[in-house]
């Protein structure tokens, strides 16, 4: 076949490199095992950072080999150069503009062909090159044996053999990085092509005959230990299934795992309150520290346990090759209803918290699909509703219903959101489409550094995210009931009271005064409910101890406590009615704020999170709306 | 020898590629990766509820949906 294909033997003398430091960048597919590679050179000097204007996350870390210092840049996994999606977008322009002193090209020996059309693209760009021929253990179980002399030979680039996880020829890896500078000539590849199409087909033919000339492949009849598993786990009876139970299974490890670091976390946070509420003068600046600042802080870390068990779960999955059978099973389905298979994930993360979910859309590599997700996701119940359904259900709805209540109210919340991903693909992303082209990579083991890096990771980046406003808006909010302080009205009551008619009098009460009149159609025009609305904004718990305030029970009683219960029972404004009326409100209205915060830094603007904070409350709105002027009209009060 | 396009065939099914229709976004990635006139493949499984495929090309396993399949015209053997 004719190819079009010139070398041009530009004689590209490394310069000399003194003792500065040697700037390289990874380059590989997804499930390359670059990651593994990356750990391997860096080990724990790993750092994350962003890509200026966008939300991928840029790796970067350092060694030294030799007396010599490197720096590596793990750049996002890629198929090609050619910008179809972000990750891509990014590599091109970071080779081009960045312009590396070397690349490591991590190639996958076990699928070859495909892992050499980015290694082309490399190559025509003219960039030093060293290929790391990955994943030879998984080669061998496919029957393939590859001649990297001769792949080095025609490419005229080094290449090494590595198992990545078994940290096998890493030393050799080493060696080539600081010895390129030896290697004096670089072939720069020229492809000549109309347009990226024809170029690809080239590109792969030229890859067609390199790799008639350097595999050798034995005949395998016996099935890899992947296609036996995928058997069973992609399984056209027990797929789905299975399925279900693993994903119930994540769950179940998440949330009872966390549990314990959580209650750790509660009593240590409370016994630090009272450490400083009996060292320091009552009065406004041990309300701020205690309330504000401990309260704040606290409500911060406890969602941590939680996150970090969900990142780990995450983790573990990827690695492992499950999440894309997860979004091949469940594709089908969420295309149906406006969505995309690797939405399944993020939608379920979304029952624990929806933080992580958010971040967790980063695999949807379309953004129309990302976004769609992500204002989806806050549908998903979080685990900080929770303590609010159960307390308002046990204290006035018959004990028996209890269980079919909150059964109810998360199957609403998915009904809704199946039908709002449906609107959002009609009216906001009309005419936008996206693919489902992926890879089932084969299994993985996951190494426990690796989902252990991934983890603390993303914890960090939340943290990063989160911390600084969320301190800001509890700080606001407490500003908010506790001004204007009005201590002419609380003389002469307890304490509690006196919290009580300070709260009443605050800006939060006056905002509660002021909901009452868009409450009411919906059966909530009362201070009280406003109040505890509002502050739902910080953080879904803070409606629990908001009513422990409005009651005078102190802000600590919890969901479970028989005082809080009874006194809202006491309050006569309370009735079934008005109570699955503000059920409803609490399931579908505004994310909290570390929510919006999430998706503001993931989406890149603030258009999505005040579109979510307001489709949200308007629906949270019709929809109790609805529930309790039916039931008017049904005869309840 | 038969004629036919990828998203009519069933499990098991093995082919040569011979042509991949329409221009845009999703027919370059088809191609890059690797699904282009020539290519072997073979169809492994359709998922659970019917939709997408699973094929094995060029020494890896590829789903794409029905949709995007019935671009790509293939030869069964």
């Amino acid at each position: 076949m004719n190819q079009v294909i010139q070398h041009e033997e530009s004689s590209r003398a490394l310069r000399a490199v003194p003792r500065y430091e040697r700037r390289v960048a990874l380059v590989g597919n997804p499930n390359s095992g670059k990651s593994t590679i990356y750990n391997n050179l860096t080990g724990a000097r790993q750092h994350v950072g962003n890509y200026p204007g966008v939300t991928v996350e840029k790796k970067y870390g350092f060694y030294n080999y030799k007396n010599q210092n490197y720096s590596i840049v793990d750049l996002p996994g890629t198929y090609s150069l050619s910008s179809d999606s972000l990750e891509e977008e990014i590599t091109n322009s970071y080779l081009l503009n960045e312009k590396p002193d070397l690349v490591i090209n991590i190639v996958d020996a076990s699928n070859l062909e495909r892992n050499l059309y980015l290694t082309l693209q490399i190559l025509e760009l003219g960039i030093p090159l060293v290929i790391v021929l990955n994943m030879s253990d998984v080669a061998k179980t496919t029957g393939v044996k590859i001649d990297s002399e001769k792949l080095s030979n025609i490419l005229g680039v080094p290449v090494i053999n590595t198992v990545g996880h078994k940290k096998v020829g890493m030393d050799e890896l080493l060696e080539a990085l600081s010895e390129y500078e030896t290697v004096n000539k670089n072939e720069s590849l020229k492809i000549h092509f109309e347009n990226e199409v024809e170029g690809a087909i080239k590109r792969y033919s030229y890859i067609s005959g390199i790799c008639q000339q350097i595999i050798t492949r034995e005949e395998k009849t016996k099935k890899t230990v992947s296609e036996i598993l995928d058997s069973v786990l992609t399984h056209r009876v027990l797929g789905i299934p299975i399925f279900l139970g693993i994903m119930w299974l994540t769950f179940q490890f998440s949330f009872t795992l966390s549990e314990i670091p959580m209650e750790w976390l509660d009593s240590s946070i409370g016994w630090i309150g009272n450490q400083v509420t009996n060292i320091m003068p009552a009065g406004l600046l041990r309300s701020l520290v205690v309330d504000g600042v401990i309260g704040g802080v606290g409500g911060i870390l406890s969602f941590v346990p939680i996150i970090m068990f969900l990142f780990l779960a995450i983790a573990v999955l990827e690695d492992s090759g499950y999440m894309s059978r997860a979004a091949f099973i469940s594709d089908r389905f969420m295309n149906k209803i406006g969505l995309h298979g690797k939405s399944f994930i993020p939608l379920l993360l979304g029952f624990g918290c929806g933080v992580p979910a958010v971040m967790a859309t980063r695999n949807l590599s379309s953004r129309r699909d990302r976004i769609a997700t992500i204002l989806v996701i806050p549908l998903m119940s979080c685990g900080a509703r929770l303590p609010v359904y159960t307390l308002l259900i046990a204290a006035f709805l018959p004990h028996a219903s209890a269980g079919h209540v909150m059964f109810g109210l998360y199957l609403i919340g998915v009904l809704v959101a199946i039908l709002m991903a449906k609107l959002f693909q009609s009216f906001l992303f009309s005419g936008e489409s996206s693919h489902f082209i992926m890879e089932l990579s084969p299994y993985k083991v996951p190494t426990l550094r690796g989902i252990l890096i991934q983890m603390w990771e993303k914890t960090r980046a939340y943290l990063k995210k989160a911390a600084t406003v969320l301190l800001a808006a509890s700080l606001l909010i407490w500003g908010m009931c506790n001004f204007p302080q009005s201590k002419e009205l609380t003389v002469g009551l307890d304490a509690n009271e006196a919290a009580n008619v300070r709260l009443e009098n605050s800006y939060a009460g006056k905002i509660g005064h002021l909901l009452e009149k868009p409450l009411a159609p919906i059966g909530l025009g009362y201070w009280k409910a406003g109040v505890a609305l509002f502050a739902g904004f910080a953080a879904k718990e803070v409606v629990v101890s908001t009513f422990g305030v409005l009651y005078s029970l102190g802000s600590s009683p919890t969901e479970e406590s028989p005082s809080l219960r009874s006194s809202l029972q006491g309050d006569t404004f309370f009735t079934p009615l008005k109570v699955v009326s503000l059920l409803i409100f609490v399931l579908l209205y505004l994310p909290c704020i570390a929510l919006l915060v999430v998706i503001g830094k993931e989406t890149g603007t603030l258009r999505w999170p005040f579109f979510a904070a307001g489709y949200l409350t308007f629906l949270a709105w019709i929809g109790s709306f609805i529930v309790y002027q039916g039931g008017l009209l049904l005869g309840y009060v | 020898m038969k004629k036919n396009s990828l998203d009519r065939l069933q499990t098991g099914d093995k082919g040569e590629i011979e042509n991949v229709i329409g221009n845009g976004p999703t027919i370059k990635r088809i191609i890059e990766m690797g699904v282009l006139p020539g290519t072997h493949f073979e169809v492994i499984r359709r998922a659970p509820l019917g939709d997408p495929i699973e094929i094995k090309i060029k020494d890896y396993n590829l789903s794409l949906r029905e949709s995007e399949a019935s671009n790509i015209q293939v030869r069964v053997d």
